[in-house]
């Protein structure tokens, strides 16, 4: 789950992009002219930093080569898997996979753009309990939200016999949750909050002056709305919605409990249902393409979206009280998404794990417990080590085409998990062909190529924060610690590191969160008899055992929602919100 | 005065500009010397600070500090900024946030200046510059001048061989430049330390610096003590840049004349005085003035001479800066103004008939 793409800023916040933005895109315009003696391969590097630029090239490559393994797979030769399932689930998988992508875009949307409008223009009692509910189901993840829905709505349920009782049984007799509907209003629910955190803070300042000026032109809060909020606001929904479309390709768990073949499952099908990772990997690169469409169309957007914040205020609009006719229109925006998004999946949870967690709370599930914990501060410790390197390293550099090159490391966020893992493992595989000649496998189902995969998967997210301060600010600082005589490692650990305690806590628990609740990268590459907790949730529930499934599936709820609330509060503490 | 820093033919192109940033320039600064690069922003100035720091690589052309070569044609030259010795003030945000006064100021000395040796340095440079009592305060409860002063005694510290200053007061308003510009000249000069700032204030310039140079389009223009650039400009635009300047085309050659040097009279005052020189045709007397005048001035004693009405009257406190509108001459007519100071003089207002009297010896002949 790309949780902290939301609170890392760039999709929603930022618009310039993490690389290219403020002072660091004005250095960047002081490209040396080249020919000088100092050329490097034929690019100029300042000398003294070689080995800095050695070793961000070898890093960035390491991490696209998974990436690029799989769109050269593209153009492989197919085997007969790949044929039989071209010509016959292949049409489908693709077709769900658009008809769920609309279908969650356009009610995350509406969920996201109601909520933010509410909550940006009125002033009602409990209204910071009602923030912080919006954004909490952002910790449930989808495919845990998807089996407590399952069994809300389960014949014997007790919602299930009041549908009995208010349609007295004509409707409900052929009510079933578990279809393409379902899945769309389970996932909205779910992922809405990349919306609305996106909108609420352009709809709260950035377009205080349009809404004043349309105000004193006569028009009321409706109209308001439609005319002025809406097109202007349409970038920042645009980067929220992206992130919608990206969590909705990489979903597995969710989509393969409500019994929807989709692209992601279809990896899943052809790599645990035949071994034949050439048809996994194509399928994988196709998801891919839809990633990058995704993506450049995002891109288009916050590029509007620089356009159409240049006047931007930062006055707040001042709040109105809600009441009256207002508070009916507004109601059903506050309370149903969060409802269906948290307190839902959270009720059903907590009914299970009271009934279910004696049966589960054994020696094993402390080890799985434990396994998660590790796996995650490992992974977060790897990548923050790297997110800083890379960082570092390009600023060190500090040369545009390096720049460019290693961008691409920084996708993977945006790449579904099972498409990476598919990657990691391909590349992994030959890595062991070439060390042990084919005989043993030492990288594969290793956990050094889990944690790999991880920070191909995850390092955006930190590099982001990361790399705002590292390359973007403090740049006057890194030269007067150089004029007094101290060198770029010294200046990392003696000026830099030491102001950054803030934005790695944050990263730090972005990551956590994120890799804790990874759950189809993990399945695919996991080393032998390793379980995680999310793990360990999915492959209960899908076994039916639902009691047994919810305590961990409770714990990384909660220890989500203690992320979402710390990143909530620190967002707040900057000032983002109003 | 021996040459510490010298600058040889140093080249510096950006991509995608057609001309170089700094093209080819020279000069040397000296011991003990402060010297100043001025010129407008985008000039080159900074260009060249940050390649005598190390931040930047010159494309050609040599930089040499006591004898030590620091850039030059080939690669291996390049000495890294840590390695220079050279100390560096920025324009501002530069003290580390997380480190007291004291800390900042030791950053450079060997262990952090926390052994015996460090703390009576930055004791010391703390005393030189007006800074006791503020050692355990961070850098957010100081103000900005003493902002300033920690970064400068940060700097002076670990006793660079050369200082450099990039608009480093360039954040302070005037009051406190004047009060903070003289204390920095003399901790500077205590401490023995040869600078080089960089700004585009000529005040601030005049008021710090033994030598200017200044700098347009890439190149010096013109080198001198501060003097010798205010009163003897190299050409219009030199003498533009350090103060508002009057130009005179006399005949074919070009004049400027500061307005502090002009003289008002009241025309009917001056009347009486008149010598009866016809515009344009008084032969040229001795000094370093113009041959000759040229309409519509006319030569009188020592000085030119002309007469005019005001045509605008601006209040400025210590003076009036008054602009008159230049008679018609009897050879040629004339749209000229004239841009003069008026210290405590009767001057009534837009209108009013005045004589405007140049000084032979403060015309000066320009390019």
């Amino acid at each position: 789950m790309a949780l902290g793409a939301l609170f890392s800023g760039r999709a929603s916040a930022r618009p310039g992009g993490n690389s290219s933005g403020g002072l660091r895109g004005g250095l960047s315009d002081c490209g040396p002219s080249g020919g000088r003696a100092a050329a490097f391969g034929g690019v100029f590097i300042r000398p003294g930093v070689r080995g800095w630029v050695w070793g961000l090239l070898a890093c960035t490559l390491v991490l696209i080569l998974p990436l690029a393994d799989l769109v050269v797979n593209l153009f492989s030769a197919a085997g007969d898997v790949w044929r039989h399932m071209a010509s016959t689930v292949l049409m489908r998988y693709v077709g769900n996979t658009v008809v769920l992508s609309f279908g969650v875009l356009a009610a995350a949307g509406l969920f996201g753009t109601g909520a933010a409008w509410v909550m940006a223009q009125y002033h009602f009692p409990g209204k910071s309990l009602m923030e912080l509910l919006l954004v909490l189901p952002m910790s449930v993840p989808p495919y845990i939200s998807a089996y407590a829905w399952s069994a809300f709505f389960d014949y014997g349920s007790p919602a299930r016999g009041f549908l009995n009782q208010l349609f007295r049984g004509r409707l409900a007799g052929s009510f079933r949750i578990t279809t393409m509907g379902g899945l769309i209003i389970v996932m909205a629910s779910a992922l809405y909050p990349y919306v609305y955190v996106s909108l609420r803070h352009t709809i709260r300042r950035d377009v205080t002056p349009q809404l004043e000026a349309a105000r004193i032109l006569g028009h009321g809060p409706s109209r308001r709305f439609f005319t002025t909020v809406l097109p202007l606001a349409r970038p920042a929904a645009a980067a929220g919605l992206g992130l919608v479309l990206m969590e909705v390709l990489n979903e597995y768990g969710a989509v393969s409990y409500f019994g929807i073949d989709t692209l992601t499952t279809g990896i899943f099908r052809a790599w645990f249902g035949f071994y034949d990772l050439v048809t996994a990997r194509r399928i994988g690169g196709i998801l891919l393409t839809f990633v990058f469409i995704a993506l450049s169309l995002e891109s288009a957007q916050r590029r509007r979206m620089r356009f159409y914040r240049a006047g931007h205020s930062s006055r707040v609009i001042p709040l109105k009280q809600l009441r009256g006719w207002s508070r009916l229109q507004a109601l059903p925006f506050l309370l149903l998404p969060p409802s269906a998004g948290l307190v839902l999946p959270l009720w059903q949870l907590i009914i299970w794990a009271s009934r279910g967690w004696r049966g589960v709370l054994r020696p094993d599930f402390a080890v799985t417990a434990l396994n998660s914990l590790l796996l995650a501060l490992g992974g977060t410790a790897v990548i923050l080590t790297a997110a800083v390197f890379l960082s570092y390293a390009r600023r060190i550099a500090h040369h545009r085409l390096l720049d460019d090159c290693s961008r691409p490391a920084f996708l993977g966020y945006a790449i579904p998990g099972a498409v990476i893992a598919l990657g990691v493992m391909h590349l992994i595989g030959n890595a062991d062909r070439i060390l042990t000649g084919g005989t043993t496998l030492i990288l594969s189902g290793s956990l050094p190529a889990l944690i790999y995969a991880y920070t191909v998967r995850y390092l955006a997210l930190a590099q982001r924060p990361v790399s705002a301060v590292l390359e973007e600010r403090y740049t006057a600082l890194d030269e007067a610690s150089r004029t007094l005589g101290r060198g770029p490692l010294h200046t990392l650990f003696k000026v830099h590191l030491p102001n950054m305690g803030g934005v790695l806590t944050g990263a730090g628990v972005i990551v956590f969160i994120d890799i804790i609740r990874e759950l189809p990268l993990t399945m695919i590459l996991r080393p032998f008899n390793l379980n995680t907790l999310a793990v360990t949730a999915y492959e209960l529930a899908a076994n039916e055992q639902m009691a047994q499934s919810a305590l961990p599936a409770l714990i990384l709820v909660l220890l989500s929602a203690g992320g979402v609330g710390v990143l909530h509060a620190l967002r707040r503490d900057r000032g983002d919100e109003a | 005065m021996n040459p510490l820093l010298s600058v040889r033919t140093v080249t510096r192109r950006f991509r995608g500009s057609p001309r170089a940033a700094v093209d080819g320039v020279s000069f040397t600064v000296g011991d003990c010397e402060i010297a100043a690069l001025v010129g407008e922003s985008g000039c080159g100035k900074t260009t060249i600070l940050r390649m005598i720091a190390g931040f930047e690589v010159p494309d050609e052309g040599r930089i040499v500090l006591s004898g030590r070569e620091l850039s030059g044609p080939a690669a291996s030259a390049y000495v890294p900024p840590e390695k220079r010795r050279i100390g560096m003030v920025f324009q501002d945000h530069t003290l580390f946030p997380h480190l007291s006064v004291q800390r900042n100021i030791g950053f450079g000395l060997p262990r952090g200046g926390r052994n015996t040796a460090g703390r009576e340095r930055v004791a010391a440079m703390m005393a030189m510059l007006g800074l006791e009592g503020l050692e355990e305060r961070y850098p957010h409860e100081i103000s900005g001048g003493q902002e300033q002063r920690v970064a400068l005694a940060r700097s002076l510290a670990p006793g660079p061989r050369l200082l450099l200053m990039d608009e480093a007061f360039n954040n302070l308003d005037m009051r406190l430049k004047q009060r903070l510009l003289p204390q920095i000249r003399r901790a500077v000069k205590a401490s023995g330390t040869p600078a080089l700032l960089v700004t585009h204030d000529r005040y601030e310039a005049f008021e710090l610096a033994d030598r200017i140079l200044l700098m347009r389009e890439g190149a010096v223009i013109q080198n001198g003590t501060p003097r010798e650039l205010y009163e003897s400009p190299a050409d219009s635009y030199a003498a533009g840049f350090f103060g508002e300047t009057n130009h005179f085309a006399l005949g074919a050659e070009h004049f400027v004349v500061r307005p502090e040097n002009i003289t008002l009279r009241d025309a009917a005052e001056s009347a009486r005085f008149a010598d009866g020189a016809e515009p344009g045709t008084g032969a040229a007397a001795a000094g370093s003035g113009p041959p000759f005048a040229a309409p519509p001035f006319a030569v009188c004693e020592g000085c030119l001479r002309a007469a005019g009405r005001i045509q605008d009257l601006r209040y400025r406190g210590d003076i009036h800066e008054v602009r008159i509108l230049l008679d018609e001459g009897s050879a040629s007519p004339s749209d000229q103004i004239v841009v003069a100071h008026s210290r405590g003089r009767p001057i009534h207002g837009p209108g009013q008939a005045v004589q405007v009297e140049i000084d032979r010896g403060a015309l000066v002949r320009v390019g």
